[in-house]
C-alpha cells in the first residue's frame, strides 16, 4: 500500500503543477517542421536522373541555399533515415556556385532578389530545385521545379513537372496525384 | 505543497533545466520562435507520415492560431508508430492498453479479454477488428482470436480505434467500437530490418524485412517473424499450460499503374501454437479431466485492392479477399476450418459544395467446417451443422452536410444488411459536429448497431463438466437457431479542446441501451449416454442492460523532450436479466457486469534524453474486478483487487541504423490476474493465469 501512496502522490503533483504551470502562450505554428518532412518525403517519391549519385552508396545531399528557414527541423525530420542506401548528410550553401554534389537544393527567400541567377546556375547541377518564395509560378518560370505554397492554412506544392522530367528526374505518381498543379510555371 | 511535491518540482525543474543544455535535441533557443513540435496528436517526427498526410497537417500563421484538433464526429483514438514504437509491447493486443474506453486483459499468455465501453470476456464479441480492409471477424464465435492478429509492429502505421458504434459504415458487430489496423505501404518500407531479442518471459522473438522496388512504379516488401513466450503462472501453481509459439510470413506489393489508380496486394501466413488449459467432461469417473492442449492455428490471407480516383474530391475503390482460418485441437481430434471469402466496393463524391456523399456495396461469403471431438465420437463437441456456407450482402449509404460551412456538420448515414440467420438488419446513425473555433469541437451521436448471431450460438452442442456426480448431470450447452440479434442503441457526446499547442483535451461520454442480450439457460435434464443426464443450457435472447461512462484523454508536452500522457475512463454496466429466469441462473448472467472495471488510469511519460536515448514509463491503474464461481473451480477468481502496474522501457540509438533497447512489463509485481473469467455461462472459458514481471532486451538493425 505503501508503493500505492507514492504513485497517488506523484499523480496528485502531476496534476497539480499541471494546473499551476499549465502553459498559455500561443505557440507559432511548425510550418518550416511539416517542410523539412516534406523534402524528405519528396526524396522517397522522386527517382534522380543516371550519374546524379558517384556511388551506390554515396550520400544524398540536401542543401539549403541562403539564410536557413529551418532551424533545427531539418536535422530533426530527415537525418535519421537514408534514402535508398544512400546516407541522408544537410549542408548549408553560401551561393549556389556550391551545390555541386548536392540531390536537393532549397533555395530560402533571400535568395530572392537574385531568383533568376540563382536558378540559371543550378541548371546545370543534378539537384531536384525546390523553394517556397512566392509566386510559386515565378519561381518555376526562372528554373525551378517544386514550389512550396500554403494553401488553406496546409502546406502544398506545384510541380514544374515538364522541367524536371527533361532533367531526367522520374516523379511518382502519386506525388503527382497530389501536387496543387503539375503545371508550375507553365501560362494558363 | 507537501514534501513530495516540492521535490518533485525540483525534479521538474532539473528536466526544464537540462531542455535548453546544449545536449538537448532541439537546442538551437534562437529558434524558440520559431515553433515548437507542439502538437499532440503527431509523431515527433513528421517524416513518419504519409505524403498526403503531411498536407493534412496545418499550419500556424501570426495573425491565426490553428491546429489539428480532430475533426470527426465519433470518439477516434490513433496509436501513431511512435507509439507503438515507445510502448515496448511485443504484441498488437497490449497496444490497446492505452486507449481510453479500452477494457484489455490478459488472461493467459495467448489469450486476451479485448472490448470496449464492457461486456469484456474471452469471447468478447462487440468489437470489429480490421487489418488494412480486411475484417479479422471469427465466425464461429463473433470475436476475435488474438493470437493469430500478428504482424510486424515496425511496419504498423497505425492502430485508429473508435468506441461506440461504427455500424452504419462497418456493420455487424461494430457494436461498441471498431479497430482498424493499417500498415505501412511498401514505399515506406524499403530496404532491410532486423530486429531480435529475449528475456525472462520473451524467449526469443525475431523479425526480418525487406522492401525493394519491382519496377518504376510498384514497391514490394517481405516479411518473416517468429516467437516463444514461456507460460505464465496459476495461483497454485499447477500448469497454465499456455506457452505459446508463433511465425508468420507475409508480403506486400503497391503498385501505381497511373496517375489515379493504386493496386495493394498482400498476403501473409500466420502458424500458431497456442497452449491451452480446459476442463472437459468424461463418461468414466471422476467424470471430468483438465485437458493441456495445444491449439494449432494455420491461417492466412490474400487480398487485393484497387483504389482510383476520379477528382480531388472524388474516388472509389474495389477490395476482394480471401482468408483461411485452420485450427487443430489436438487431444480432442477436433479440427475447425473456415474460409471467408469477401468482396466490397465504395464510392465518394461530392454533392454541390456542401454535401460528401458515399455509398458502398459488399458480400461474403463463409465456408464452414466444424468437425466433431473425436477422441471421444463427439461427446464433448458437436456441431448441429458442420458443414454451411453462410452469406452477407450489405449496402452502405452516408450523407455528411455542412449545414454552417465550417461550424456545424451534420452526418447521416445506414447499414443495410441481410445475414442466413435473422435477415435483414438496419443500422443507422446520426451525427452532429460543431467546430466553433478552430482549436475546440463538440459533438454527438445516435446510432443503432446489433451483433448478429454467430455460427455457434447456431449450431454448438458442447458438454461441460458435471454439475453433479450422483446423479451424473452434464450441462450441454445447446445451439438455437431462434436466436436473435443483440442490439444497443447508443448516445454520445464528445469535446476537444487544443487549449494550447502544449496541452490538448478529447473527452467522450455515452449512454448505451441493449436489448436482447445472451443468456444461458438451463432445461430440465433428459437420460444421456452411460447412465447420465444431460442438462441443456439453451443459448437465449433474455437479458437487457444499460451502461454509462465517461473517458479522458490528455495530452501535455511540458517541454519539448517531454511528454506526458493520460487517459482515464470510467464506466458503470447495469445488467437485467428476464426475471422469470432461476436466481442461479441470474446471477450467473448478470455477473458478467463486474468484468469489466469500472475506473481505469494510463499514464505515459515519454522523455527524449538527447536525440538518442528515449525513456518511457508507463503505469496504469484498474480498479477491483468481480466475478461468479459459486463452485471454486480454480482459475476463476471471485475477486481481483484494484492494481497498478508499470512498465518502462529505456532506447538508446548508438548508430543511425542500431537501436538497442530495455523493456520491462510489470516491473512492481511478481504475477499477478488481470482477468476474471464466468466458468458458468453459456462458453467454455480458459481459467485466468497470473501475469508474470517481464524484462526483455531487443536490437534493431535497418539496413
Amino acid at each position: 500500500m505503501e508503493f500505492l501512496k507514492i504513485i497517488w502522490g506523484i499523480s496528485a503533483c502531476i496534476l497539480a503543477l499541471t494546473l499551476s504551470q499549465m502553459p498559455v502562450l500561443a505557440q507559432e505554428a511548425p510550418e518550416y517542421q511539416i517542410k523539412a518532412a516534406m523534402l524528405y518525403k519528396f526524396a522517397l517519391f522522386v527517382e534522380w536522373p543516371a550519374g546524379a549519385f558517384s556511388g551506390p552508396a554515396s550520400p544524398f545531399a540536401v542543401c539549403v541555399l541562403g539564410t536557413d528557414p529551418f532551424g533545427p527541423w531539418l536535422q530533426h525530420e530527415i537525418d535519421e533515415t537514408p534514402v535508398g542506401k544512400h546516407p541522408v548528410v544537410i549542408r548549408y550553401l553560401g551561393k549556389a556556385e556550391e551545390a555541386g554534389g548536392c540531390q536537393m537544393v532549397f533555395i530560402s527567400r533571400s535568395e530572392r532578389p537574385r531568383l533568376k541567377k540563382v536558378l540559371a546556375s543550378l541548371q546545370n547541377t543534378h539537384a531536384l530545385l525546390i523553394s517556397d518564395i512566392s509566386p510559386a509560378n515565378e519561381f518555376c518560370r526562372a528554373g525551378g521545379m517544386i514550389g512550396l505554397i500554403i494553401k488553406n492554412n496546409k502546406v502544398r506544392f506545384e510541380l514544374n513537372a515538364a522541367l524536371a522530367g527533361k532533367k531526367g528526374f522520374k516523379i511518382d505518381s502519386t506525388m503527382k496525384r497530389v501536387a496543387t498543379s503539375v503545371k508550375c510555371g507553365e501560362e494558363p | 505543497m507537501t514534501l513530495w511535491c516540492r521535490t518533485f518540482a525540483v525534479f521538474l525543474a532539473l528536466m526544464l533545466m537540462a531542455a535548453n543544455s546544449p545536449a538537448s535535441p532541439d537546442k538551437d533557443s534562437a529558434q524558440q520562435n520559431e515553433k515548437s513540435a507542439g502538437d499532440t496528436q503527431l509523431p515527433s517526427r513528421l517524416s513518419q507520415l504519409g505524403l498526403e498526410q503531411l498536407m493534412n497537417i496545418e499550419v500556424t500563421t501570426v495573425s491565426r492560431t490553428e491546429s489539428t484538433v480532430g475533426r470527426s464526429a465519433a470518439a477516434v483514438y490513433v496509436i501513431t508508430q511512435e507509439d507503438i514504437r515507445r510502448s515496448g509491447a511485443t504484441t498488437i493486443a497490449e497496444l490497446l492498453r492505452r486507449v481510453p474506453g479500452m477494457d484489455m486483459a490478459r488472461i493467459n499468455n495467448d489469450t486476451w479479454a479485448i472490448s470496449a465501453r464492457g461486456f469484456n470476456d474471452q469471447y468478447a464479441d462487440f468489437l470489429l477488428v480490421q487489418v488494412d480492409g480486411r475484417t479479422v471477424y471469427n465466425p464461429l464465435f463473433g470475436g476475435v482470436y488474438w493470437d493469430s492478429v500478428v504482424y510486424p509492429l515496425e511496419d504498423i502505421e497505425r492502430i485508429e480505434v473508435i468506441r461506440g458504434p461504427g455500424a452504419s459504415v462497418w456493420g455487424a458487430n461494430a457494436v461498441n467500437g471498431v479497430i482498424n489496423i493499417i500498415t505501412k505501404p511498401a514505399k515506406e518500407t524499403q530496404g532491410g530490418f532486423l530486429a531480435t531479442g529475449g528475456g525472462n518471459q520473451e524467449l526469443g522473438f525475431g523479425t526480418l524485412r525487406y522492401g525493394g522496388k519491382l519496377g518504376e512504379n510498384a514497391w514490394y516488401r517481405v516479411y518473416g517473424e517468429g516467437f516463444d513466450r514461456l507460460r505464465e503462472q496459476f495461483p497454485e501453481n499447477t500448469d497454465t499450460n499456455d506457452r505459446w509459439y508463433n511465425g508468420d510470413l507475409g508480403a506486400r506489393v503497391d503498385l501505381n499503374p497511373s496517375i489515379n489508380d493504386a493496386v495493394r496486394i498482400d498476403t501473409q501466413y500466420v502458424h500458431s501454437r497456442a497452449g491451452q488449459s480446459y476442463n472437459y467432461p468424461q463418461l468414466a469417473p471422476p467424470f471430468s479431466f483438465q485437458d493441456l492442449e495445444y491449439e494449432i492455428t494455420d491461417a492466412g490471407h490474400l487480398l487485393g485492392k484497387w483504389t482510383h480516383t476520379i477528382n480531388k474530391d472524388s474516388s472509389l475503390y474495389l477490395l476482394a479477399y480471401w482468408d483461411h482460418f485452420g485450427q487443430k485441437i489436438e487431444n480432442l481430434a477436433q479440427y475447425l476450418r473456415w474460409d471467408t471469402y469477401d468482396v466490397d466496393f465504395q464510392h465518394n463524391f461530392p454533392i454541390g459544395d456542401r454535401q460528401k456523399f458515399v455509398y458502398g456495396f459488399g458480400y461474403r461469403l463463409v465456408d464452414s467446417s466444424l468437425e466433431n471431438s473425436q477422441m471421444d465420437n463427439g461427446f464433448i463437441f458437436t456441431w448441429d451443422r458442420p458443414h454451411r456456407f453462410t452469406n452477407l450482402i450489405s449496402a452502405f449509404v452516408q450523407d455528411q452536410i455542412a449545414a454552417v460551412k465550417d461550424k456545424l456538420r451534420v452526418t447521416l448515414g445506414t447499414k443495410i444488411e441481410h445475414n442466413d440467420f435473422t435477415g435483414f438488419e438496419i443500422q443507422p446513425t446520426a451525427r452532429l459536429l460543431w467546430t466553433p473555433t478552430a482549436l475546440q469541437s463538440a459533438w454527438m451521436a445516435v446510432s443503432r448497431a446489433v451483433r448478429t448471431p454467430s455460427l455457434l450460438e447456431e449450431s454448438i452442442l458442447l458438454t461441460l463438466a458435471p454439475v453433479s456426480v450422483s446423479p451424473l448431470v452434464f450441462p450441454r450447452i445447446t445451439f438455437n437457431t431462434g436466436f436473435k440479434s443483440e442490439e444497443v442503441i447508443a448516445y454520445e457526446l464528445g469535446y476537444r479542446n487544443q487549449i494550447s499547442k502544449k496541452f490538448s483535451v478529447d473527452t467522450a461520454a455515452f449512454y448505451n441501451d441493449y436489448q436482447r442480450l445472451r443468456v444461458g439457460v438451463f432445461e430440465s435434464p433428459s437420460p444421456g449416454p452411460g447412465g447420465s443426464f444431460i442438462a441443456p443450457l439453451f443459448i437465449e435472447n433474455r437479458m437487457r442492460g444499460d451502461t454509462y461512462g465517461l473517458e479522458v484523454a490528455a495530452n501535455w508536452r511540458p517541454a519539448k523532450f517531454w511528454r506526458l500522457y493520460v487517459a482515464y475512463s470510467f464506466l458503470k454496466m447495469r445488467l437485467h436479466a428476464d426475471p422469470a429466469l432461476a436466481p442461479d441462473i441470474i446471477a450467473a448472467a448478470e455477473s458478467s457486469q463486474g468484468h469489466s472495471p469500472e475506473h481505469q488510469v494510463y499514464v505515459q511519460s515519454s522523455w527524449d534524453l538527447g536525440r538518442e536515448v528515449k525513456f518511457d514509463l508507463m503505469g496504469r491503474y484498474v480498479s477491483r474486478l468481480t466475478g461468479f464461481n459459486p463452485g471454486n473451480i480454480p482459475g476463476f477468481p471471485n475477486e481481483i483487487d484494484q492494481y497498478i502496474a508499470v512498465d518502462t522501457r529505456l532506447a538508446w540509438r548508438p548508430l543511425k541504423k542500431w537501436e538497442l533497447s530495455i523493456v520491462g512489463q510489470n516491473l512492481f509485481d511478481n504475477h499477478h490476474p488481470e482477468f476474471i473469467s464466468s466458468p458458468q455461462g453459456p462458453l467454455l472459458r480458459t481459467p485466468v493465469a497470473e501475469i508474470r514481471r517481464s524484462v526483455y532486451g531487443m536490437i534493431k538493425w535497418n539496413f
